[in-house]
C-alpha cells in the first residue's frame, strides 16, 4: 500500500494520510441533514504520541498493538495501522496550536499508552495472561487530519469537527 | 446423569467450541486482536453487555420479588427500565466529552481527575471493591442455588463447584472468544426467559386467568403495595425501590466505563436500540414468572428457586437443560466481568497508585489474581454456610454504590463549584448513611428506604462541603476550562446529536477554540 510506514526504532513526526476529502467530509453531515450548508472548511493537524507495542498473548502467540496518546488530553486510543501522506511535508499543514492548559509530555504519552494495552490485553486475555507488553517503537508527533467546518443548518451557525480518517464527527460549537 | 446435566454439558461444549472457532476466525487477522469491540456488531456489542451485567438477580431475585410480593417487585422492573434512559440523559454526552477531555480510562481515575486529590481514589477504590464483592456473591449463590437444583448435590457442595467454574472461567476464558460467547448466551437467556413465560402462561390459562388465580390466592398481589399491602403509602420505600436500578446503577463502576467508552457511533446508537429491546423482553419475565409461580408451586421451600423451578415444571425436559445452562453461563459470564473489574481496581487504583507506582504487567496480573482467589475464598466462606439472600445482596450493593458516587458524577459535569472536599465528603456520607440505615433495620421503622436517605446525605454533604470550601479548595483552572468545554455546545438537530464520535470530544475542543 502507497505510503504505508515501514519503520522500526524510533521517528520524530508521521503525517497521516488524509482519507476523508472535504467533499466527502460535508457530505458525512449531510446524509444526517439534507438542509445542512457548509459555509467553510479547513484542515487541521491534531498531535499524538504515537507508540508500538509487542503485546504476549496465550499460548505462545503475540501481536503488534498501537496506541496514540492526544497531547492536548492525554486520552489514549487504541489504533489502526498508521498510514503517512506520500505527499506532504510536516511544514506545509496548519497545525493545531497548544492550548498549553491539558497538554502532556511524551513520557506521561508513554506511560498511558503501555497502562492501555496493558488493561486491554489483561481484559482479553484474562488472568491466564502473563503480561510483558514492550514497546518496539515510538513516535514523538503523529499528525492526525481533522476538518473544522462552519455550517448552517436552518439558520443556525455551528462549528463541527469531522476526522479526516474515518469521517467520525463531533459538534464543536453553536 | 439426569438429562439436565447431560444438556448443560453439551451445552458448555457447543460454547467452548463457538468460542475457538471465533478465535480461530480472529487470527486471519491479529491487528484486530486488541481492537477491543470495534469489529463487533451492534447486536453483539448489545446483547453481551446485558448477558453480562444482569443475570443473578434477575433470576433469582426478580423470581422471589415476583413470589413473595406480587407486582410491588414492578418498581424496581420499572426504574430498572428507565435506568438506562435516565443514565444517557443525565450523565450521558457531557460525562462522555469531559472523561475525553481529561484523559481518563476508568470511572475512579475520572473522579480523580475531576476531583484532583489521592483521597478521592483512596476512598473510592475500597468502597467500588465492597459493593463488588456484594454483587459478585450475588452470582455466587445464584449460581450455586442453580446447580443445587440441576444436580440434586447439597448446596455447599453446587457452590463450590459453582465458584470454582467461575474462577476457571476468569482464568482461563481468554482462550475463548468471550464476546461471541456472552452474545449467544444472550439471546438463548431471552428465548429461555421468553419461553418459560410463554410456558408459564400456557400453563396457568393464560395471563388474566393467571391473575384472577393470584387474586385469589391473595388479592394484595394484584396491587403494587405487596402482599401484605404494607408498602401503601410508603412512598420512601417505593422511591427508594424505583432509585435503586435507576440511579443507584449509575453508580456501578463497569457502568460509567460504558459511558466513557469509545465506541464507533453508528454502532452505539443501534445498540442502545438493541438494549432496549432486550431490556422490554426480558426484565418483565421474571417478576412475571415469579408471581405465577405461586399457582403452580405454591409451596416453594425457597421462594429464589422459582424461576428455576418453574421452568422444571412447564419445559419440556430438554429445554429444561438448555435454558438453566444459559442461566448459568450468564451468571458465570457476569461474575467474570465483576471480578476482572475487581482486578483492575485493585490493582490499578489501589497497589499501583499507593504501593508500587513501577508496577509492571507482570505484577498487575499477580494483583488482580490475588485478587480473584481473596474475593472467591470469602465469598464461599460466607456463602456456604449462611447464604443471604440475592436480591437483598444485589439491591443492598448497588444501594450503596449509588449513594457514595451518583452524585460526585452527576456534580462533576453539572455544577461547576463542585470541589475535592464536596466529593469526599459525599462519598463517605453516602456510604456510611446507607449502610448504616440498611443494618440498624431503619428502613422498616421509618418505612424510607436506605438508597432515599443515601443519596440525600449524600447530595447534601456534596453541596455543603463544596460551598464551604470554595475559598481554601478551588476548583482548578484546567477543570474549570474543561468544564467550560463540556457545557458550550448548544441545542444539535437530534439526527445529528445521536452519530457523534465520542473519540473526537477532546480533539475537538482544541482544534475549534485554539487556533
Amino acid at each position: 500500500m502507497q505510503g504505508r510506514l515501514k519503520w522500526l526504532g524510533v521517528m520524530n513526526e508521521i503525517l497521516l494520510k488524509t482519507i476523508v476529502d472535504a467533499e466527502h467530509a460535508a457530505k458525512v453531515l449531510q446524509a444526517k441533514a439534507p438542509d445542512l450548508e457548509v459555509v467553510s472548511a479547513s484542515l487541521r493537524r491534531h498531535p499524538f504520541a504515537g507508540f508500538e507495542f509487542h503485546v504476549p498473548a496465550l499460548a505462545g502467540r503475540g501481536e503488534t498493538a498501537r496506541a496514540l496518546v492526544d497531547y492536548y488530553s492525554g486520552k489514549a486510543f487504541i489504533s489502526d495501522r498508521w498510514e503517512s501522506d506520500p505527499v506532504l511535508e510536516v511544514d506545509d499543514v496548519e497545525a493545531v496550536s497548544d492550548p498549553s492548559w491539558n497538554s502532556i509530555s511524551f513520557e506521561t504519552a508513554r506511560q498511558r499508552a503501555k497502562a492501555l494495552l496493558s488493561t486491554a490485553a489483561l481484559r482479553k486475555a484474562r488472568l491466564a495472561w502473563k503480561g510483558g507488553v514492550k514497546e518496539t517503537a515510538s513516535v514523538e508527533k503523529v499528525w492526525k487530519p481533522n476538518w473544522i467546518l462552519d455550517v448552517r443548518i436552518q439558520g443556525r451557525n455551528y462549528r463541527v469537527i469531522v476526522d479526516g480518517l474515518n469521517g467520525g464527527y463531533f459538534f464543536i460549537e453553536s | 446423569m439426569s438429562i439436565e446435566i447431560v444438556f448443560l454439558i453439551i451445552y458448555f461444549l457447543a460454547m467452548a467450541g463457538i468460542g475457538f472457532w471465533a478465535m480461530k476466525r480472529g487470527n486471519a487477522d491479529s491487528e484486530g486482536f486488541l481492537l477491543g469491540g470495534r469489529s463487533l456488531g451492534p447486536g453483539v456489542t448489545a446483547l453481551r453487555l446485558q448477558s453480562s451485567s444482569m443475570s443473578g438477580y434477575m433470576f433469582m431475585g426478580a423470581g422471589s420479588l415476583g413470589y413473595t410480593q406480587g407486582y410491588f417487585g414492578m418498581w424496581y422492573a420499572l426504574g430498572d427500565l428507565g435506568g438506562g434512559i435516565l443514565n444517557l440523559s443525565v450523565l450521558g454526552r457531557r460525562m462522555r466529552k469531559l472523561s475525553q477531555i481529561l484523559g481518563s480510562i476508568t470511572s475512579i481515575e475520572y473522579l480523580e481527575h475531576r476531583y484532583p486529590s489521592k483521597w478521592i481514589r483512596l476512598i473510592a477504590a475500597p468502597v467500588a471493591l465492597f459493593c463488588m464483592f456484594f454483587y459478585v456473591l450475588a452470582q455466587f449463590i445464584a449460581g450455586g442455588r442453580g446447580l443445587e437444583m440441576v444436580s440434586g448435590v447439597s448446596f455447599p457442595v453446587a457452590l463450590a463447584i459453582a465458584i470454582g467454574v467461575i474462577v476457571l472461567y476468569t482464568f482461563m476464558g481468554g482462550y475463548l472468544a468471550v464476546a461471541y460467547t456472552d452474545f449467544v448466551q444472550a439471546i438463548i437467556m431471552v428465548i429461555g426467559m421468553v419461553w418459560i413465560l410463554i410456558a408459564t402462561l400456557i400453563a396457568i390459562g393464560g395471563f388474566t386467568a393467571g391473575n384472577n388465580a393470584i387474586g385469589e390466592i391473595n388479592p394484595n398481589m394484584l396491587t403494587m403495595w405487596g402482599a401484605d399491602l404494607g408498602f401503601e403509602g410508603q412512598w420512601g420505600v417505593i422511591l427508594g425501590a424505583l432509585l435503586v436500578f435507576s440511579i443507584g446503577y449509575m453508580g456501578w463502576p463497569h457502568v460509567v466505563v460504558s459511558h466513557m467508552a469509545m465506541k464507533k457511533p453508528s454502532v452505539a446508537r443501534t445498540a442502545g436500540v438493541y438494549s432496549v429491546i432486550f431490556n422490554l423482553l426480558f426484565i418483565p419475565g421474571p417478576y412475571l414468572v415469579g408471581m405465577f409461580a405461586l399457582i403452580l408451586l405454591p409451596n416453594l421451600a425457597n421462594p429464589e428457586t422459582a424461576i428455576f423451578a418453574v421452568a422444571d415444571a412447564v419445559l419440556p425436559t430438554f429445554a429444561v437443560g438448555i435454558v438453566m445452562a444459559a442461566i448459568m453461563a450468564a451468571i458465570m459470564s457476569t461474575a467474570d466481568a465483576l471480578l476482572l473489574q475487581a482486578g483492575t481496581i485493585a490493582s490499578q487504583d489501589i497497589y499501583a497508585r499507593f504501593i508500587n507506582k513501577k508496577m509492571s504487567d507482570g505484577q498487575m496480573v499477580w494483583v488482580s489474581r490475588i485478587t480473584v482467589l481473596a474475593l472467591a475464598l470469602v465469598g464461599y466462606g460466607i456463602a456456604a454456610f449462611d447464604p443471604p439472600a440475592v436480591a437483598a445482596v444485589v439491591i443492598f450493593s448497588t444501594t450503596v454504590l449509588g449513594s457514595a458516587f451518583v452524585p460526585s458524577y452527576v456534580c462533576a459535569v453539572w455544577w461547576k463549584k463542585a470541589n475535592t472536599v464536596g466529593a469526599i465528603s459525599s462519598m463517605i456520607a453516602g456510604t456510611l448513611v446507607s449502610v448504616f440505615w440498611q443494618v440498624s433495620g431503619l428502613p422498616d421503622t421509618t418505612g424510607i428506604d436506605p438508597m432515599v436517605t443515601g443519596i440525600v446525605a449524600s447530595t447534601a454533604a456534596m453541596i455543603i462541603g463544596s460551598l464551604a470550601s470554595q475559598k481554601s479548595h478551588p476548583v482548578p483552572e484546567r477543570i474549570v476550562r474543561a468544564l467550560d468545554e463540556t457545557a458550550k455546545v448548544g441545542p444539535i438537530p437530534a439526527k445529528l446529536l445521536l452519530g457523534q464520535d465520542q473519540l473526537l470530544a477532546g480533539q475537538a475542543e482544541m482544534a475549534g477554540r485554539h487556533e
